[in-house]
């Protein structure tokens, strides 16, 4: 009896894992030399294999003695898929290198708009489903050892599955899990890989020859032995149901496509520790030929099992290890022990190397970053990756110690199979689609997953259970459409394809309704076009801006990555220029390499929380500081405005001043002037800058200038009132104020002066006295008057005594009474003139023809006139003419300017004429007087109602004031035209009444 | 004919080559040379898959950007 003592077992067991750990310490060792060229290629190449596990090694032998060619579609469905990876798989290589994408969960969670919670499902979903697939492997390890054992006893005692699993993720972490950034190259693990797969294939070619040529007469012979067992042929072919075994060879086929692409181990091997896009060209007819060779001796192997092994049943699984130990040959079963464990061995270190990744970025380190931000987080990550992968490996040997031959290897390696696939369709939509959105992955993935478990799992976990039975038999709540096995009555598919179809009618389904019938934000849209459109062409969306110090980021790295790596890092992050010397693009830029970096480590999920957490500045905050930014730069513009507008006002002000401002210098000389200055001086504007300030003084003034220059030297200003000269030499007087301009550093800059032209005021000032004059001469004349007129009467009284003819009177005595009388008279119509002149005139206004008014005094003067030869007469006369006035006074005011017109004519002319012309213009009464007397000297003219002016010899002058008083009173104008030879036409107008009214009240 | 073209057009072809109407062309209980039909068919296929790889790599050759 052929196999292994304990002792042996344990000394091959270990020392392959020895040979193993040799083999990467020293490739790591080698690193950069192995890093080139085509051994690179080969080892990217040989480790792509370490798809063909202990399923392959067992399984397939095993699967085939039972189903017989449906083994094949576990290779032939990754043999064909990799038609497309010339083209698929660079893609999914080029995009998963620019997004430093570590995982199937991380890519996913970072296609759909870097989502963490779906990270979180995906990872979840995986790691669940592989948990079958990990027992499988160590089940097989388990088999194995106990077949290779010469006796059996000593598992009794302990069980060396759960060591080695244990060592085998040790080994994981070593090569593996030394530091977080997966996407780096892990030499040591990756070429420790290929070379377990170049064993697997050597082991498997071994024995298959052996069996073949060595056991039996080669491919025709054993073919030729099976043909005669006729139900052994029907293995041969798909023969049973039909339907059932070509869709079950569909679905199989189907889901192997995915998970050679999408495993674990395979996503790590093929995308993530891809390190030259060209080596996919490789891997895509090398892998596929691996696959060939290694599974040209199945069937071989199979029937030579069955032919040996008759009722083997489902022992079949280990024909392959059985055989050489049935014919003692130790070195092929060895050969085949250490290939089996090989390939377990593959399998485990780089699934749980790539499990542990996925749950710790996406499922501990999202809560972790959610609580609190850690400062420590590189350190956190890596154990927690560490205690992961061991966790994966603990759990995979739990379940195989409680599975107890419910299911077949196989079945359990499907399992995972199809719940893998489930990430299939959001990953290459999310390839190709771009408007595949995070809803819909959500969608998909659950519901794809949600199927599994109902139409796949529950049925294979409730063989046992009465109730489970009964759920299986007629659904839940009796509900029998909904049954696991026949959803919605779809029956005569196998339960693979059953559950296949389903899950995949759900995710695929609902992924692309979701996607359509939903939005995508932001961030879903920017990683659609950065994963979709990744030929090259587009860029990725940089992020909202944040700026962090170049010393910031620095302290982050150092944080966030390894103490050994930080410096690598920061140099490749700044690029060539010291941290100071980074503009703000480049910081702003810092902010997305810095993710970058991050993803690689902690995928794309967390590196997003952190980066968001540290670039502090969240939307809020963006948003404000933009706003008070807007503002600073409103109020500054604003202010800047106010100053120019006060400029200008300034400006302008001086400009359009009257008064004359200049400014001069420290010597005295003219600066400037404004434009008043130059027009009250007469300066033009090139004179002034030739100017002192004592050129605008009068000559009276330049001695007392020195006062000025004394104040102005002394820093004081100086005001007071001057005599201004003009640039013809005219003098004016003018109110002078000068004060001293400062600097800000208290110097004297210069001086600027006011000067005011003051000939106006002075002027008015004479009219007011002589005003004042004039009012004080009235009111004395006023009171000589009424003085004047007491003794007046008693003189007037005598005098008509003396007259009368009761007195011895002479005719000389009378004739001089009467003179005495006359002259009596004359002063009492002085004193009446006077006293009217100074009284508060009042109107009686009533309305009148003014021709009546005018009729008597015309009567009365051409009387007059006609001793002189003048002819006093109506020129034009519009009877109709009405006004209201008082017509007392208005008689007064006629007879004195129609006495005058008269008395203007010289009498030794001996003729002359008198018009009156009174008419209607607009809507004011007109009277004319025109007389052709002597007329008036333009002198005259402007004096002729000032008071006690006359011409005349005799009179007191006040008549024509008092006719202006009293039409100002009326509200009249009075208008004299005349000229020295020409006569003399004065013009009254009145306020006229539009239509004439009956007369109220006579006149008087 | 553009790279991803014509890969999707073998990858259809050969996957119209291993499922059902075209497979049960091959499924015969025969043998061909000792060896049972539907067996050489689904080798051959897969030979040939591997030799148009090994074609496609030639022509989908990507630009060379050194190791």
């Amino acid at each position: 009896m052929s196999g292994l003592s304990p002792t042996s077992l344990l000394s091959v067991v270990l020392g392959y894992l020895a040979f193993l750990f040799l083999v990467a310490s020293v490739s790591e060792a080698f690193a950069s030399r192995l890093g080139r060229g085509r051994v690179q290629t080969l080892t990217y190449v040989l480790a792509a294999s370490v798809y063909c596990t202990a399923w392959t090694f067992y399984g397939s032998v095993g699967l085939a003695a039972n189903r017989g060619l449906e083994f094949l579609t576990i290779y032939l469905g990754p043999a064909c898929v990799a038609l497309l990876w010339p083209v698929l798989l660079r893609k999914l290589v080029r995009v998963s290198k620019e997004q430093r994408i570590t995982s199937v969960s991380d890519f996913i969670s970072s296609r759909y708009g870097k989502s963490a919670s779906l990270g979180t499902l995906v990872a979840v979903l995986v790691v669940c489903g592989m948990i079958p697939y990990i027992a499988l492997q160590l089940k097989a390890v388990s088999a194995s050892f106990r077949m290779i054992l010469r006796e059996e006893s000593v598992l009794e005692v302990f069980d060396p599955t759960l060591v080695v699993a244990v060592t085998l993720a040790l080994f994981g972490i070593l090569f593996g899990a030394r530091n977080l950034d997966f996407t780096k190259r892990q030499t040591g693990l990756m070429t420790a890989v290929a070379v377990e797969s170049v064993v697997k294939l050597a082991a498997f070619l071994l024995v298959g020859v052996y069996v073949t040529w060595g056991l039996f007469g080669g491919f025709a012979d054993i073919f030729g032995r099976a043909a005669q067992h006729s139900d052994w042929m029907q293995l041969l072919t798909l023969d049973r149901p039909a339907t059932a075994s070509y869709a079950r060879w569909a679905a199989m086929l189907l889901i192997s496509m995915l998970a050679v692409m999408f495993l674990p181990r395979q996503f790590h091997v093929l995308v993530v520790q891809n390190s030259r896009e060209r080596d996919v060209n490789a891997v895509s007819w090398s892998f596929p030929l691996y696959l060939l060779l290694i599974n040209v001796f199945v069937l071989p192997i199979a029937f030579a099992g069955l032919l040996v092994f008759p009722e083997a049943g489902g022992g079949a699984d280990g024909f392959i290890l059985r055989l050489p130990l049935f014919f003692n040959n130790q070195l092929i079963s060895v050969i085949v022990f250490l290939g089996g464990f090989s390939a377990a061995t593959a399998m485990i270190v780089v699934d749980s190397l790539a499990l542990s990744k996925m749950i710790t970025n996406d499922i501990i380190l999202p809560i972790l970053l959610r609580r609190r931000r850690m400062e420590d987080i590189y350190w956190i990550t890596l154990f927690y990756t560490r205690l992961a992968m061991l966790a994966v490996v603990a759990l995979g040997f739990a379940w195989a110690r409680m599975e107890h031959g419910q299911l077949l290897l196989v079945e359990m390696g499907l399992l995972s199979f199809i719940a893998v696939a489930q990430c299939g369709p959001a990953i290459l939509l999310g390839l190709y689609w771009r408007r595949g959105n995070r809803k819909g992955a959500f969608a998909g993935i659950s519901s794809g997953f949600f199927v599994w478990f109902y139409t796949l799992i529950i049925p294979a976990l409730g063989k046992e259970n009465v109730f489970a039975k009964a759920f299986l038999a007629n659904g839940p709540f009796g509900f029998s459409p909904l049954r696991p096995t026949a959803f919605l009555g779809l029956q005569g598919l196998d339960n693979i394809s059953h559950g296949v179809f389903w899950s995949f009618f759900f995710n695929v389904g609902l992924f692309i309704v979701v996607s359509l019938l939903t939005e995508q934000d932001v961030d879903d849209r920017a990683q659609a076009a950065a994963f979709v459109g990744a030929a090259g062409e587009d860029r990725p969306a940089p992020g909202p801006p944040a700026i962090l110090s170049a010393s910031e980021i620095e302290r982050l790295v150092h944080h966030y990555v390894g103490d050994e790596d930080a410096e690598a890092i920061v140099r490749e992050l700044f690029g060539a220029k010291a941290p100071a010397d980074l503009s703000v693009p480049e910081l702003l830029e810092m902010r997305i390499r810095f993710e970058r970096l991050l993803a690689a480590s902690l995928g794309a999920a967390a590196a997003r929380m952190i980066v968001e957490d540290h670039f502090t500045i969240s939307k809020e905050e963006a948003e404000q500081l933009v706003t008070s930014f807007q503002r600073m730069q409103e109020s500054l513009r604003v202010s800047e405005e106010e100053v120019k507008r006060g400029e200008r006002l300034l400006a302008s002000v001086v400009e359009s001043v009257d008064d004359c401002i200049f400014t001069a210098d420290t010597t005295g000389r003219l600066v400037t002037m404004n434009p008043a200055g130059r027009r009250l001086l007469g300066y033009a504007t090139w004179e002034v800058s030739g100017l002192r300030y004592r050129d605008l003084l009068g000559a009276s003034e330049r001695g007392g200038a020195t006062a000025i220059v004394a104040a102005l030297e002394a820093g004081r200003g100086w005001s007071g009132q001057v005599t201004g000269r003009t640039a013809r030499g005219e003098a004016f007087p003018a109110h002078l104020a000068m004060t001293t301009l400062f600097d800000d550093r208290g110097q004297r800059m210069g001086t600027v002066g006011v000067l005011h032209d003051l000939t106006e005021q002075v002027e008015t000032q004479r009219r007011l006295i002589q005003r004042e004059k004039l009012a004080s001469l009235g009111e004395m004349a006023a009171g000589v008057a009424h003085e004047i007129r007491n003794p007046l009467g008693g003189i007037k009284m005598a005098t008509n005594l003396l007259s009368s003819a009761e007195v011895d009177g002479s005719p000389l005595s009378q004739e001089m009474a009467r003179s005495i009388l006359s002259g009596i008279s004359e002063i009492e119509g002085i004193i009446n003139n006077l006293l009217d002149w100074t009284r508060d005139a009042r109107l009686e206004r009533n309305e009148y023809e003014l021709h009546r008014i005018l009729d008597p005094v015309v009567e009365a003067v051409a009387a007059e006139g006609r001793a002189r030869g003048v002819h006093v007469g109506y020129g034009r006369l519009a009877r109709e003419t009405v006004a209201a006035v008082d017509g007392q006074k208005l008689r007064q005011v006629f007879t004195n300017v129609m006495k005058n017109a008269v008395e203007a004519i010289d009498p030794r002319r001996g003729t002359g004429r008198v018009t009156v012309d009174l008419f209607v213009e607009g809507e004011r009464a007109v009277v004319e007087v025109s007389d052709d007397g002597v007329g008036i000297a333009t002198e005259d003219r402007d004096k002729i109602f000032l008071p006690f002016f006359t011409t005349k010899p005799a009179g007191t002058g006040l008549g024509m004031s008092i006719v202006k008083k009293i039409v100002d009173l009326h509200g009249g104008d009075i208008a004299i035209e005349s000229a020295p030879g020409r006569g003399t036409r004065v013009r009254i107008s009145l306020p006229a009444v539009a239509t004439p009214l009956p007369m109220a009240g006579g006149t008087s | 004919m553009k790279a991803a073209e014509l890969v999707l057009a073998c990858f259809l072809l050969f996957g119209a080559c291993l499922v059902w109407p075209l497979l049960s062309i091959a499924n015969r209980p025969v043998l061909i040379l000792g060896v049972p039909a539907l067996v050489v068919y689904l080798f051959a296929v897969w030979a040939a898959i591997v030799a148009v790889l090994i074609a496609l790599a030639r022509l989908v050759r990507p630009p060379e950007n050194g190791a």
